[in-house]
């Protein structure tokens, strides 16, 4: 572990033992996060619904990682990274609500009557199709994805944890911050909405 | 909807998850694989501590100098405590008031004297 770095200089053979365990402890980490890093970047970008958000967000959970709980057995490290990468999503989104209540405060300072509202931006499109035509014409990728992100937060991070990560109840109502219990209510809501949202789509395909 | 709907479902959904994990595009795949090693940079270089820099680099060619004066700090510590004891200038002030006053009682100095004498004295009186 990392903390086997923390042994004094005595001699080269412990230096060398220690320059092993390091050697071993990165290697370990950076074949982890290979392995995890394209799932907690999607699992981010859904939560988030910004791609360098995302990207921002599962740095900063490998570091958090990387940095406090490397000494922990190996299989602990996908519920840890999964706990601090839900803290920086929440962190994340507290920011962004943050800045869209000052945004919006400051646009109601700034507002006047020189900038009229775009004639252009106000008239109705008629080429939009209604969400079931849509559905029917787009691929199930994109309907999957759409029914995820229309998810809210927590339904959503359930089930991408429970369902797609396979966390147990007990390491998702960790990562999530609630009780066990809270992860079923929130997994059988996700699961009706989905169903909900993806309606016949779902049984076409 | 029953559990063999919701597990169909559930199927569906992860196998379209892991198609478009499989699928990122290469842009950000690199983003991603120049961020962990980023993450990894910095994280090693803040959790390692300071005498680190001992194994490796620059603050090899230190580690003597810093032996030497550690071995000076540790001989300062241990000679000082060995030097005797003076006493403080207030304790040799209380002495010499006290010798002073022994000296300006002349009687007891001559007791102290003729000390010898009393003690014969008080012998031959007891035989």
């Amino acid at each position: 572990m990392l903390n086997a770095l923390c042994v004094p200089y005595d001699s080269q053979g412990s230096k060398d033992q220690v320059t092993d365990q390091s050697t071993q402890i990165t290697n370990q980490l950076n074949s982890f996060f290979a392995e995890i890093e394209k799932r907690a970047f999607h699992m981010a970008n859904y939560a988030l619904g910004n791609p360098d958000d995302a990207l921002d967000a599962v740095q900063e959970a490998m570091m958090g990682l990387m940095e406090r709980y490397t000494h922990r057995p190996e299989e602990e490290w996908r519920p840890l990274f999964y706990t601090i990468l839900q803290s920086r999503i929440r962190d994340r989104q507290r920011r962004s609500s943050v800045r869209k209540r000052f945004g919006g405060l400051l646009s109601l300072l700034h507002s006047d009557d020189d900038h009229p509202a775009d004639a252009f931006q106000q008239t109705p499109d008629t080429v939009v199709q209604n969400p079931e035509e849509s559905l029917s014409n787009e691929d199930a990728g994109t309907a999957i994805e759409r029914a995820l992100k229309n998810l809210p937060y927590r339904q959503q991070q359930t089930f991408l944890l429970r369902i797609w990560e396979g966390c147990s109840v007990k390491q998702t109502a960790t990562a999530l911050g609630c009780s066990e219990g809270t992860v079923k209510t929130h997994l059988s809501r996700a699961m009706s909405a989905l169903r909900e949202e993806l309606g016949d789509f779902h049984y076409e395909q | 909807m029953n559990n063999e709907q919701q597990d169909e479902l559930a199927n569906k959904i992860r196998n379209q998850l892991d198609d478009a994990v499989a699928g990122m595009d290469g842009a950000t795949q690199s983003k991603l694989r120049q961020a962990r090693a980023q993450a990894m940079e910095k994280s090693l270089s803040t959790t390692r501590p300071f005498y680190w820099s001992l194994y490796n680099g620059r603050g090899r060619r230190w580690l003597p100098a810093g032996v030497a004066l550690a071995s000076v700090l540790m001989l300062a510590v241990l000679l000082v405590p060995l030097q005797p004891e003076l006493p403080s200038s207030d304790q040799a002030g209380m002495l010499a008031a006290e010798d002073i006053e022994i000296l300006s009682q002349p009687e007891e100095l001559e007791l102290y004297e003729d000390l010898e004498f009393y003690r014969w004295m008080s012998a031959s009186e007891m035989g």
